[in-house]
């Protein structure tokens, strides 16, 4: 049984490595190969823990090399367009200028009822609301509405507004009492600061539950429960 | 960029090792094979006391091997050989007839753990 614990935490810290190796990409939507690099590693993971007579290292070896291979394949992807279509496919145009393209449809297996769930699941439920629509290598489907239907933008509303370049939203700087290192250098602002403000709100820092603060310094602090 | 290096990095560790590993095994084969030849010679000859501290040797030689290779290859593999090794002194000790088929049979099954982890074409398939 500890043989059968430890292997599963090895395996574990391994698949959370490869994970954090193959990068933001594999915890989002996937493209078609890093879908089947995660099918085959998360099968190969089960295998040793279940077993005891396999040895560890047959599953470590190949769970490695297919993060390894995924990593290095989309490094070439980036560098190169032909790799990239060959592993991850090309994105299909399904509506241009309002018109629905049936024979890339079928070409692309993509049904009617597909195309209107994905439309509804987005807030269009006029089909003919839609100018442009493509569906991702993801299997994802990006749509541009018509004009008339699009949402009101400040931009569209009022072009000639300025507006303040610098104006990021607001960032955590201190979490359960401890200051997120980093957070204060991106925003350009002391800790020396941060001391002030909690001193002018007579809250400790241990005291603080969370804080958020933007580049003006308009802060907010929300007090740990006693 | 650190995520390829390091990527390519453990590419090339894996490779080495699992090249590294054949060459090892193919070593350790040898060695055992040709105590155990020498053992059977011995046998052959009627020296049943040097026969009886080669074993002892090979005994040795053979706990190592069965350690490093329960890293590599499947534990039913060796535990077939294992049941063959532990008959080798009580027949040296019996100078029973059948120490000289056992003995073939721990050599035939340790070159076919190595032919099964060579990298060949029949192997990868």
């Amino acid at each position: 049984m500890a043989i059968v614990f430890i292997r599963a935490v090895v395996l574990y810290m391994l698949l959370i490595f490869s994970v954090r190796l193959m990068g933001k990409h594999q915890i989002g939507e996937l493209q078609p190969s890093e879908l089947a690099v995660t099918i085959l590693i998360s099968n190969i993971a089960t295998l040793p823990v279940e077993d005891a007579s396999i040895p560890l290292l047959t599953g470590i070896l190949p769970i490695l090399t297919l993060a390894c291979i995924d990593v290095i394949m989309s490094w070439l992807g980036v560098k190169s367009r032909r790799l990239r279509t060959l592993t991850c496919g090309k994105p299909v145009v399904v509506i241009s200028n309002g018109e629905i393209d049936q024979k890339k449809m079928k070409d692309i297996r993509f049904s009617v009822d597909d195309l209107v769930s994905v439309l509804r699941s987005q807030g269009i439920f006029d089909i003919s609301e839609v100018q442009f629509a493509v569906v991702e290598t993801t299997g994802s489907v990006s749509v541009y509405q018509k004009r008339p239907y699009q949402t009101a933008t400040n931009m569209s509303v009022n072009p000639d507004e300025n507006y303040d370049k610098s104006d990021n939203p607001p960032e955590l700087v201190i979490e359960q009492g401890k200051i997120i290192p980093g957070a204060l250098e991106r925003l350009k602002i002391s800790e020396e600061n941060i001391r002030v403000i909690l001193e002018k709100e007579k809250v400790l820092m241990r005291n603080v539950f969370i804080m958020t603060i933007d580049a003006k310094e308009d802060y907010n602090i929300i007090r740990k429960e006693a | 960029m650190k995520r390829f290096v390091l990527s390519l990095a453990i590419l090339v560790i894996i490779v080495c090792y699992s090249a590294s590993g054949i060459f090892i095994l193919k070593e350790k084969n040898n060695r055992l094979i040709n105590l155990l030849n020498e053992i059977l010679y011995y046998y052959n000859s009627n020296d049943y006391d040097k026969a009886l501290s080669l074993a002892k040797s090979f005994d040795k030689d053979w706990y190592d091997y069965e350690r490093k290779m329960s890293v590599l290859v499947h534990d039913n593999k060796i535990q077939n050989i294992n049941m063959s090794v532990a008959k080798i002194k009580p027949y040296l000790n019996d100078k029973n007839e059948e120490l000289n088929a056992e003995i073939e049979s721990i050599c035939h099954q340790i070159e076919l753990m190595y032919q099964a982890e060579f990298p060949t074409w029949y192997n990868i398939m």
